[in-house]
């Protein structure tokens, strides 16, 4: 049975919306931008092959990309993940102790290692698609993801120690 | 602090993708430019269809003159699933009701009674299966091979059958009538080397009166089926029916435990259902997942599933089969449910079922093995109701409930703190012909002074069983909390002091040692209860004064104290919280006695000042640790331990009275 369209939407709707908004940190814009995506993809859906989910998702990156490029006029070629995300949990009012530290050690991490675990943790992305939206293999992006997690446990270690 | 190793990366980073929202204003919106026109009509037809239903059903109900009319195992709606005993020791898996009154055998320690005075022993006898008689005046159980009845008047204990305690053993007995039991005979013969076979698991009825015994069939867990002279057990992992008069045996569905309604016309039982999917070349996962069904006894085609069971993923599918070398010998993941589920049972009036269910996930926090009640009728549960269904739930930790009341349910997080104390509904209505309800949920932090409402609009829709929560939007947080010295209230970007400990009137103060322990909010009358720490300056004693204060009149009261008393050395407020309406405080306290550390919970009326100390509502003297729950809106849910098992019970403060859940 071929899936349509509306149940594409319906199902991945909240993942797209979160990734746009943890690249862009407000509201206006990631509603601008979650739009144009689902319409593109609309537009396109006869020609999606694949994994809908990597196709979504690459659709979301370019759009959000242009989206960036367009606004700050950045050269071809600068990290684009790193302007796409310009400030995560701007309002950091977090309690928690342990998720403030995560946050605060998320804000260090490049942009393309920030990009990894969006689409993994955030957006419940498998490997393989996350690495045919960002056009590497399942196994850079394993290994990619495996170390950008063991630096960011050593650095949340480092704010929980140096706090109190 | 904690440190690294405590810390579970993937639910961080869980709690974290919480927190960005998703605008589902602008999805429903959005979501209207992608519906084909052809098929507008076919969603509302479906509407009205079940409207239709929803009314004829009803009618049925209601106009329900006929003893003999039925409603199909179909056409019943879950009200209520809810867990209220933990089970601390790992045998046995059952229980058994009767009016209300639940009795469980705990092993080593004897056969208990659940009600509204909490868990109370009615015998020593060790037990591993028992039954209560449709008149509640005996229990026929099993222990070792032997089957025994206990007479609750008297308290006397009759031994039935006995087997040789080697070869002979006889099992899961279980009533027809008052003096007729049906009950299995097991003959085992050794192997000569090791292990042994079973040669016979064979079904008997047994007059108690003429002590008259008659083999009806092989087989297992024989469950009497009321008004059809007829007999529904269990062989070779199928549900059998079994026609007494007939002899004819038919095949109910896959499945294991059945039983029987009392009222004959249902038969509840564990079915495990599996499914398989290849993932690369030669590797497969299977996953198996059991559930509790209910199907008619008078056709079997008619069933209905009751729980909600999910696959445990223990490593996910793609870290498996990355995991794998390639191999031409075929590889299988096993996956199991989150739950298992054993010996479903009935009330005695066939409205709700009880089961043991025992959880896999343990490290979200569940306990392994809970008794459970499902509530079944074929009124639909309300939205409002639905959400207070769905609430409970989540804060209960019945996760298998609370996914089946959502359309696409996310992976439920055990959050230890900030942790839910209570909720409220505050609204419901319909939003471009949905429903909605409204919803405060309230968090507290263990030993800590903070406090948090969060208003929810929770959308739903109406399903063929019932409500189905859609989407849920988050309006609107409030957070009151302490930090150095003073009380704050914060508001998206607004924070603002509330008090600064200064501000208490010196009159409620005694010794040097003051700390503000724990505290709650509530909206509707913008009043905090705090719990101060102090301790007192004559004796040296530890006090917790328990005080209000009102943002409108700007204006403190005490409410009262709880002190250190005979046989406690110290005590300590670990959590504060209030009811839905403000008009009501509980307090859990931690205490020392000498080397013993326990816990102690207390209610204040926050009109009159007056307490009470909740673990006087147990009748059991080895009930300890009392705890408090959460508010279930107006009514405190409390739980302690007695004699190893963890037992949640329901306080009324209006009342001063506690009931069975």
């Amino acid at each position: 049975m071929h899936l349509k369209f509306i149940d594409l939407y319906d199902r991945y709707f909240d993942d797209i919306y979160r990734y746009t908004y943890f690249k862009t940190g407000n509201k206006w814009e990631t509603d601008d931008l979650v739009s144009e995506i689902f319409t593109k993809a609309y537009e396109n859906f006869s020609s999606a092959k694949g994994s809908y989910k990597a196709w979504l998702f690459t659709i979301a990156r370019n759009a959000i990309t242009d989206h960036y490029r367009k606004k700050k006029e950045v050269v071809l070629g600068d990290d684009m993940d790193l302007y796409t995300y310009p400030h995560p949990f701007e309002e950091d009012l977090e309690k928690d102790e342990e998720l403030k530290c995560l946050k605060s050690s998320l804000k260090m991490l490049s942009g393309d290692e920030l990009e990894i675990i969006s689409l993994r943790y955030f957006s419940d992305m498998k490997y393989g698609d996350i690495g045919k939206v960002l056009g590497k293999s399942e196994d850079a992006v394993k290994m990619k993801a495996f170390r950008t997690i063991k630096k960011l446990k050593t650095l949340v270690n480092n704010f929980m120690e140096g706090k109190k | 602090m904690k440190r690294m190793e405590d810390m579970d990366l993937d639910r961080a980073f869980e709690k974290i993708k919480n927190t960005l929202p998703v605008n589902h204003d602008l999805k429903r919106e959005l979501r209207k430019n992608f519906i084909k026109k052809r098929k507008p009509s076919l969603w509302k037809k479906l509407a009205a269809t079940a409207a239709a239903v929803a009314v004829i059903s009803s009618a049925v109900f209601w106009t329900n003159y006929d003893p003999v009319e039925r409603v199909s195992a179909a056409e019943l709606n879950i009200q209520n699933h809810i867990s209220f005993v933990d089970i601390g020791s790992s045998q046995p898996l059952h229980v058994s009701e009767h009016n209300g009154k639940l009795y469980m055998p705990v092993f080593g320690e004897g056969i208990f009674i659940y009600d509204g005075k909490g868990f109370t022993k009615i015998n020593d006898e060790d037990t591993y299966y028992l039954r209560v008689s449709p008149d509640g005046k005996q229990l026929v159980f099993s222990s070792d091979g032997v089957l025994k009845t206990l007479d609750m008047a008297s308290g006397k204990v009759n031994e039935i059958l006995k087997g040789d305690g080697a070869e002979i053993y006889y099992e899961e007995p279980s009533w027809v009538d008052d003096h007729t039991i049906l009950y299995v005979k097991k003959e085992i013969q050794f192997n000569d080397t090791h292990g042994f076979t079973v040669k016979e698991s064979g079904i008997y009825s047994l007059d108690l009166i003429t002590m008259n015994s008659v083999k009806l069939t092989d087989g297992e867990h024989p469950s009497h089926v009321n008004g059809m002279n007829s007999v529904v057990f269990s062989r070779d992992g199928k549900v059998m029916f079994l026609n007494l008069k007939s002899k004819s045996e038919e095949i109910v569905d896959d499945g294991r435990f059945p039983s029987v309604s009392p009222d004959g016309k249902y038969i509840a039982y564990v079915k495990t259902e599996t499914s398989s999917k290849e993932v690369a070349k030669n590797a497969r996962i299977d996953e198996a997942i059991e559930d509790i069904w209910i199907a008619d006894t008078t056709d079997f085609s008619v069933k209905k599933k009751l729980t909600a069971n999910y696959p445990h993923y223990f490593i996910s599918a793609d870290e498996w089969a990355g995991s794998l070398e390639p191999s031409d010998v075929p590889q299988v993941l096993e996956i199991p449910g989150t739950y298992s589920y054993y010996e479903p049972t009935w009330s005695s009036d066939s409205k709700s079922i009880y089961a043991v269910k025992s959880s896999s996930a343990q490290e979200s926090g569940e306990a392994g093995n809970r008794v459970m009640r499902i509530d079944l009728a074929p009124e639909t549960v309300s939205p409002a109701n639905t959400v207070r269904r769905y609430l409970q739930a989540l804060i209960a930790r019945d996760d298998d409930y609370a996914k089946s009341l959502m359309k696409e349910p996310p992976e439920i997080l055990t959050i230890s703190n900030p942790h839910p104390v209570g909720y409220r509904i505050t609204d419901e209505g319909t939003e471009n012909g949905n429903s909605y309800v409204d919803a405060e949920v309230y968090w507290s932090y263990t030993a800590n002074p903070y406090y948090q409402v969060i208003k929810s609009r929770y959308y739903l829709t109406a399903g063929a069983s019932g409500y189905i929560i859609d989407s849920i939007k988050e309006d609107s947080t409030i957070e009151v909390y302490e930090r150095e010295g003073s009380v704050y209230i914060a508001q998206r970007d607004d924070k603002e002091e509330i008090f600064k400990e200064s501000d208490i009137p010196a009159e409620y103060l005694e010794g040097d040692s003051l700390r503000l322990a724990s505290l709650a909010y509530n909206p509707d009358s913008d009043s905090i209860v705090f719990a101060l720490q102090l301790v007192d300056s004559v004796k040296g004693d530890a006090i917790i004064r328990i005080m209000s204060y009102s943002r409108k009149a700007k204006s403190f009261k005490l409410v009262n104290d709880v002190k250190a008393n005979d046989g406690v050395d110290d005590i300590g407020a670990t959590g504060l919280t209030m009811d839905s309406d403000g008009n009501y405080a509980a307090l859990e306290v931690y205490t020392q006695s000498g080397e013993t550390f326990g816990r102690n919970a207390y209610a204040f009326d926050l009109k009159s000042g007056e307490g009470k100390d909740l673990s006087a509502l147990f009748t059991s003297e080895s009930a300890e640790n009392i705890s408090t729950n959460f508010w279930d809106e107006g009514r405190l849910v409390i739980s302690a331990t007695i004699d190893q098992q963890t037992v949640k019970c329901v306080y009324d403060p209006e009342t001063g009275e506690m009931s069975s859940f």
